[in-house]
């Protein structure tokens, strides 16, 4: 089978060529690149915005306020254990969320998760707080949560005492966007 | 002006193909046909059947990593209660040494390791690791004397057999050899079969007493 | 008349190499532990976890003929493991500084060559950090050959994934000849109780 033209073989050669050495090229410096990635998983902040709202991950996110206690205290007035040791304090993040279109609604809920942050880059994850009057997660049977509607969610955490004058904000990450942002109250 | 290349396959078109082209199709045609009929009456590979040895409980086999001495085996009942359905285990015991000589390593026994041949050419069930000294997946040491253990296969409710077969699988110390070249770590990899070992297991009725 | 079209040449050549560079360039080959410092260190020493704050240190070690978690003690039906070989309980203080350091893997080495895994069956038996700002103590156990003590060497090895904050721990444990290690072991007390872990605030 002998190809048409001349032309149309000296693409086919040419076009042979560039894929060789793009592969080779792409094989050797691989292991050197994905530097998004590598900065994303380091902790790297790429947007502060004050209370918000703003979008990450098909979610609106706002920080309505953000407050320490001494402990917590369910709807029966009963103290909810943390297991925060002495010297410790809680923080609670009062957030307004809400689900936007593109967003996966499983049984009328997702995951959300806020984590706190201070000026010295210490991070926090949420607890659970059972028998706290707010939900604390974003898929609790009991506070279903509906396409473009807002809802509340609480996010506590319990930090040293010392860290308290240190605290800037709480932290909403999304993996696929490489997309951090830091909520200031 | 041409160069060889292009002379030389123009050769090999006219004086190879073109001039046989009806034995060539032929030939094709003929193979073609060939692997529909191997495919048709089951396939190219010998039917080998059990290549490893058979033996009966008690026995001792050594595979990969481990040494394990057979000795009984338990169908074990539980009784439909209140909250659950009737259930039935088989639980089969075996004395299990940590024989690991080339990394001299503490391990636990993966549940891959031993199966159970339900024979007829159903697939293989596997047990759930080694229990020993009553707690799940033990951390055998090298370099100590065997444990008295015990594994646990999950089976319908109402099974029963006079002989119970299990499958004893072993891994291999050696490196990987990849598509791209082989490398020199060597690990412990790719269980194989090692034997088979028959039990007759007792039943035993299980009212929630631990062990 | 040219012997081989330049291309044809040029393509077989490109093949090669590249068969060369996938071969040398496979990712674990960058990453192969040159990231991993490894810091050693006594019982009773803080040692540094590669830059990120945290520091971990062994506080005691207790041999034993049995092992009880502490919650089992006054359980009737929870009966204390016991062994043909001997226990170890290493007890440990750590430190978290601001990054998360890695999940590590512990492990003892011994002069012999054996290479010990932590026993299963004790839940509280265990090495992981605290959050920011909060100090942990807690105890890991092995289970043990009497025969092979001699220069055990706990190691803490890091899980790499995209970490730089990392070091790999090796703490001495101060078994330096066999007749110390027989010693230890004729001493060992007949049933060692595994702590809870204890969180505080780090000072």
């Amino acid at each position: 089978m002998r190809i048409a033209s001349r032309a149309s073989r000296l693409t086919l050669q040419i076009a042979l060529l560039t894929a060789l050495l793009a592969t080779g090229v792409f094989v050797m410096v691989r292991p050197y690149l994905d530097d998004d990635e590598r900065l994303f998983d380091q902790g790297r902040i790429n947007k502060v915005i004050s209370k918000g709202p703003v979008t990450v991950g098909h979610v609106d996110w706002q920080l309505d306020s953000l407050q320490a206690y001494t402990r917590l205290v369910d709807n029966e007035g009963e103290e909810i254990s943390l297991g925060a040791p002495a010297g410790s304090v809680i923080i609670v993040a009062k957030l307004t969320v809400t689900p936007r279109a593109g967003l996966y609604l499983k049984d009328r809920g997702f995951s959300c998760a806020a984590a706190l942050r201070d000026d010295r880059g210490n991070m926090w994850d949420s607890q659970q707080a059972f028998g706290f009057p707010l939900p604390t997660y974003c898929s609790d049977d009991d506070h279903p949560f509906t396409m473009n509607k807002p809802g509340t969610v609480a996010q506590i955490y319990v930090v040293p005492k010392t860290a308290v004058p240190h605290l800037t904000g709480v932290v909403v990450g999304q993996l696929e966007e490489r997309l951090r942002v830091l909520i200031t109250p | 002006m041409e160069s060889l290349d292009d002379v030389i396959d123009a050769m090999i078109a006219d004086r190879v193909i073109h001039r046989h082209r009806r034995i060539w199709l032929i030939v094709i045609a003929l193979v073609v046909v060939l692997a529909l009929v191997v495919l048709a009456t089951g396939g190219w590979k010998e039917k080998k059947g059990r290549t490893v040895p058979t033996l009966t409980a008690p026995a001792t086999v050594t595979a990969g990593r481990f040494e394990y001495n057979f000795t009984k085996a338990e169908i074990r009942r539980k009784p439909k209660t209140e909250y659950s359905a009737a259930e039935s285990v088989l639980r089969v015991y075996f004395d299990l040494k940590n024989i690991d000589s080339e990394e001299h390593q503490s391990n636990s026994l993966t549940g891959k390791l031993l199966v159970l041949v339900p024979g007829g050419g159903k697939e293989t069930i596997e047990s759930n690791g080694g229990t020993c000294r009553g707690e799940i997946n033990w951390v055998l040491v090298y370099g100590l004397p065997p444990e008295s253990c015990s594994t646990e296969f999950k089976v319908d409710p109402d099974f029963t057999a006079d002989t119970v077969e299990i499958g004893v699988l072993g891994e291999r110390y050696e490196a990987v050899s990849g598509v791209f070249g082989a490398s020199d770590d060597e690990f412990w990899q790719a269980p194989e079969p090692a034997a088979v070992v028959r039990l007759d297991p007792d039943v035993v009725v299980d009212n929630g007493e631990n062990k | 008349m040219k012997l081989y079209r330049p291309a044809t040449i040029l393509v077989g050549v490109l093949f090669v190499l590249l068969g060369g560079l996938t071969r040398l360039a496979t990712p674990d080959q960058v990453y192969d532990e040159t990231n991993v410092k490894v810091v050693g260190g006594t019982i009773g020493e803080e040692l540094d976890f590669g830059g990120s704050g945290s520091t971990f240190k062994v506080t005691r070690i207790k041999f034993a003929q049995s092992v009880i978690s502490s919650r089992d003690v006054d359980d009737e039906e929870k009966k204390a493991l016991e062994t043909n070989g001997i226990y170890l309980g290493i007890e440990w203080d750590a430190v978290r500084g601001v990054q998360k350091p890695g999940t590590v893997t512990p492990t003892l080495l011994a002069d012999g060559g054996t290479v010990y895994e932590p026993m299963a069956g004790i839940s509280s038996s265990g090495i992981d950090f605290p959050d920011a700002g909060f100090a942990k103590t807690g105890a890991i156990v092995f289970e043990v050959n009497p025969a092979d003590l001699k220069g055990l060497t706990l190691k803490l090895h890091p899980f790499m994934l995209f970490n730089y904050y990392n070091s790999e721990i090796q703490v001495d444990l101060g078994i330096p000849t066999e007749a110390i290690a027989q010693q230890m072991v004729d001493n060992a007390a007949p049933q060692y109780v595994v702590p809870d872990p204890v969180t505080r605030v780090a000072s």
